[in-house]
């Protein structure tokens, strides 16, 4: 079993906001943390705002996340309920400049501005109109602390994507050693948007902004991907990877809100994904090409996303060679995935990111034996083998964003449901595809006749399967259904002769084509045939011997309809003597033993061969089917046995010289 | 090759599974010791049977012997107390696992539904005696059978 192949594989992917944990002090350029505590640091960032006009800054911020985060900072009673009554949810992060914080507890307990307070005021909010409303339809502070709402500002960029997709990697452990090369790229644009919201204090009749509040981030654009993927190796187990291929940085910018810095930036990171569903160790390898294109544009706060997405696949292609050697399943799924992702002050801090991540599912099978069905209906299961590989894909949209103190949050937000690209017969012919046809032959003619289709039990699909059952005669019906299940048509047969049936299974309701054929041969024989049969007219107590005989019967054509179902009349000659019974030519004797065989119709003794081996199968070896003709003449004998049946029973006899026999 | 090498080891893996079934209790089988070819007689007897707990494993498939013993006379057959005469004809059903036999009852509708309303599971002391007896009869000799014994717990049954 000698296979190679190839099989491509694209992803792309988008995101905005949220962020990863930071270790150490220093946690981004400018950045130095100086305390931290539950849900909230300290940190002393400076660098230079590049809106208007320009500026240096130095300052030290509180970042806090949610009420508990904000309930660990140093802030006076009035700020408390503000920043408190702001944080909705366990999502909401806080930025908020401790010079600010600390002047306005001073100027609380003294009852008065102080002067740099003063140079940052801002009047309060007019009676009506004036600010725009917030994307936070109510917002509490306006009633409880005067008209200082929250002022929203809006940042974002447009950038050109041309990325390339390259990822190679070996010896990943875990249960699989092997390759993955990954080669492609994604091109398109995109634009990130980040929208936060200024945070004002209403003190003294004026508005005091001290902070910044994240609302969301918006990721839109068109991208277009194509990859090609390699996979060779052994797995032995389940098991999934994710490597990160690269993460190009494409902008940031700092800019003064009030007096309040704040700093964005937007990334692309780009990473692969192996899931391998293995049932049993084997060897893998697959390649093909993909893409896919279209636009997105999805909206995301730390609590999940909202948008939608026109992608398509496009081309698509795979011609598997393989080179494996398995006896099970091997399923591995191979994903790609190029992301917009925005950031605030730094990953470390808060990000969000939209992904779009294409993956191909691969599906291997393999079998070699001799237990999965009795195709032909000889009785004898026959040996055969399989391999065949499935390819389908999907595309899924994703999201994740972090938040200071928190793990990763992921989505799915949704994508192309999976589609099947193709199926492969890896060998010349897998015999294992070949369906089962079952039906009784010999049939006589003229009496409606059942034959039942299903695939072999060891077909490890599921979806309904669509056959064609030729009949050999130039007539032909359509069956489906479960792949599991006998699926049944009926047929008459006008006449005797031999037919040549042909089941072929087309395809299943995945799109997996087949075409995979069986065969076999139904003798129909005439409806009005008949056989000779015998009775049992008497047993001798004293010599323990059963007396048969023709009684009526017909030895030239016979007597009983070939449909009927009988014993056969068993003799198991030993050449015993006659103990004394008188005999002539119409009554001999035959030295053995007599049975009576499970009743069969006569259509099923073959021939005279046939109907001995029923007799031995039942009897044991040396027990023939029992002969019209003794050693002195013919019509009735006697022998050793004592079978139970009435005076009416007649039971299978064969004969030798005349055309009387259900096999003539 | 490579695949017939691993479907030799599930062939094997299978069988190791099916020895680890759970234990079952042992019933009494005998088999064919021989044919008189002048009375078409056979001689069936205990032949290394354990007639006191049984001594085949109740998950085998065996053939029931069954006896239609309608007082035949003895057709001159030599006999003693452990190879007497059981006045009748034996045949052997298709094998059955021991544990579907289920009572005497049941092992005996098995034999009538297959040979006649007057066939029935052969008994240990059908001969007279015990351990052994003759019937007419030509049953296969290459395996042995369920027979069934009426003063001992050796019955899969029991």
């Amino acid at each position: 079993m000698r296979t190679r192949g190839f099989l491509g594989l694209w992803a792309v992917g988008l995101l905005l906001g949220g962020a990863p944990a930071w270790a150490g002090s220093s946690v981004d350029e400018g950045t130095v943390v100086l305390e931290q505590g539950e849900g909230w640091s300290l940190v002393q960032t400076s660098g230079y705002a590049e809106d208007d006009g320009g500026q240096y800054f130095n300052q030290r911020l509180y970042l806090a996340q949610g009420q508990a985060g904000a309930s660990g900072l140093p802030l006076t009673g009035g700020l408390y309920e503000n920043v408190i009554g702001d944080a909705k949810g366990e999502a909401t992060t806080f930025i908020l400049d401790q010079t600010i914080v600390q002047e306005l507890a001073q100027a609380e307990s003294q009852g008065y501005l102080t002067p740099y307070l003063l140079s940052i005021a801002e009047p309060e909010d007019p009676e009506e109109g004036g600010w725009e409303p917030s994307l936070e339809a109510a917002d509490p502070q306006g009633r409880l602390f005067g008209r200082c709402k929250n002022k929203e500002v809006r940042k974002s960029k447009t950038i050109n994507l041309a990325q390339p997709l390259n990822l190679w990697s070996q010896d990943f452990g875990g249960g699989f050693s092997g390759s993955l090369d990954l080669t492609g790229n994604a091109t398109g644009s995109a634009t990130g948007e980040i929208v936060v919201e200024l945070k004002r204090y209403a003190v003294f009749g004026v508005c005091i902004p001290y902070g910044v509040k994240f609302n969301h981030v918006r990721a839109y654009g068109q991208l277009s991907a194509l990859a090609g993927a390699t996979l060779t190796g052994t797995v032995a187990y389940s098991k999934s990877w994710e490597w990160p291929i690269a993460k190009p940085h494409l902008f940031s910018f700092t800019f003064l809100i009030g007096p309040v810095p704040v700093h964005i930036g937007v990334n692309l990171p780009i990473t692969a994904g192996l899931d391998l569903n293995a049932s049993i160790s084997g060897q893998i390898g697959y390649g093909s090409n993909y893409s896919a294109q279209g636009s997105f544009d999805y909206t995301c706060t730390f609590d999940g996303c909202s948008g939608g997405n026109t992608f398509i696949q496009n081309g698509g292609n795979g011609s598997p060679q393989w080179t494996a050697a398995i006896t099970g399943r091997i399923q591995p799924t191979v994903w790609a995935q190029v992301a917009l992702r925005a950031y605030l002050y730094g990953e470390w801090l808060a990000y969000a990111q939209v992904g779009v991540r294409p993956r191909l599912h691969g599906d291997l099978w393999g079998y070699y034996g001799n237990n999965c069905g009795d195709a032909d209906g000889d009785g004898r299961f026959e040996t055969v083998d399989a391999l065949t590989f499935d390819l389908d894909w999907d595309l899924r949209i994703t999201a994740q964003a972090k938040a200071l103190w928190w793990d990763p949050r992921n989505w799915d937000l949704g994508g192309i449901e999976r589609r099947h690209i193709g199926f492969w017969d890896l060998l010349e012919h897998s015999t294992a595809l070949d369906p089962m046809l079952a039906g009784n032959t010999p049939v006589p003619a003229g009496t409606s006749q059942r034959y039942d289709a299903r695939m072999r039990p060891c077909w490890p699909y599921g979806e309904d399967v669509t056959y064609d059952l030729n009949y050999g005669d130039g007539s032909n019906v359509g069956l489906a259904g479960n792949p599991r299940f006998w699926v049944s048509a009926n047929k008459t047969w006008p006449a005797p002769g031999s037919q040549n049936l042909v089941l072929t299974a087309l395809r299943d309701a995945h799109g997996r084509i087949l075409n995979s054929q069986t065969g076999r041969t139904i003798e129909v024989t005439s409806a009005s045939r008949r056989g000779m049969t015998w009775a049992k007219v008497g047993h001798d107590f004293a010599t323990g011997t059963d007396k048969f005989n023709c009684a009526n019967c017909n030895p030239y054509t016979g007597d009983a309809l070939c449909t009927e179902i009988r014993p056969i009349l068993c003799l198991r000659p030993d050449g015993s003597p006659n103990p004394g019974l008188p005999v002539n030519f119409y009554d001999g004797w035959i030295g053995g033993n007599v049975g009576l065989s499970t009743p069969v119709r006569g259509n099923q003794l073959l021939s005279a061969a046939n109907a001995d081996a029923l007799c031995a199968a039942d009897f044991g070896p040396g027990w023939v089917m029992a002969p019209f003709h003794h050693a002195t003449g013919g019509w009735g004998w006697s022998s050793r046995g004592n079978v139970t049946a009435l005076q009416s029973d007649r039971f299978w006899v064969r004969i030798d010289n005349q055309p009387a026999n259900c096999w003539n | 090759m490579n695949i017939k090498s691993l479907s030799l080891l599930l062939v094997t893996l299978g069988l190791v599974a099916g020895a680890a079934e759970a234990q079952v209790r042992s019933g009494l089988t005998w088999g064919k010791v021989g044919h008189d070819a002048t009375f078409s007689t056979d001689t069936v007897a205990c032949n290394g049977c354990n007639a006191y707990q049984g001594d085949t494993s109740c998950a085998v498939a065996l053939p029931i012997l069954c006896l239609y013993a309608d007082g035949a006379p003895n057709p001159g057959v030599t006999t003693n107390f452990s190879n007497g005469w059981a006045r009748g004809f034996v045949h052997l059903t298709a094998p059955i696992p021991g544990v579907a036999l289920g009572s005497l009852a049941n092992a005996n509708a098995i034999c009538a539904a297959r040979f006649g309303p007057n066939y029935r599971m052969a008994e240990f002391h059908d001969g007279a005696g015990g351990w052994g007896w003759q019937a007419y009869g030509n049953i296969d000799p290459a395996t042995r059978f369920w027979v069934h014994i009426n003063d001992q717990s050796a019955n899969c049954w029991n």
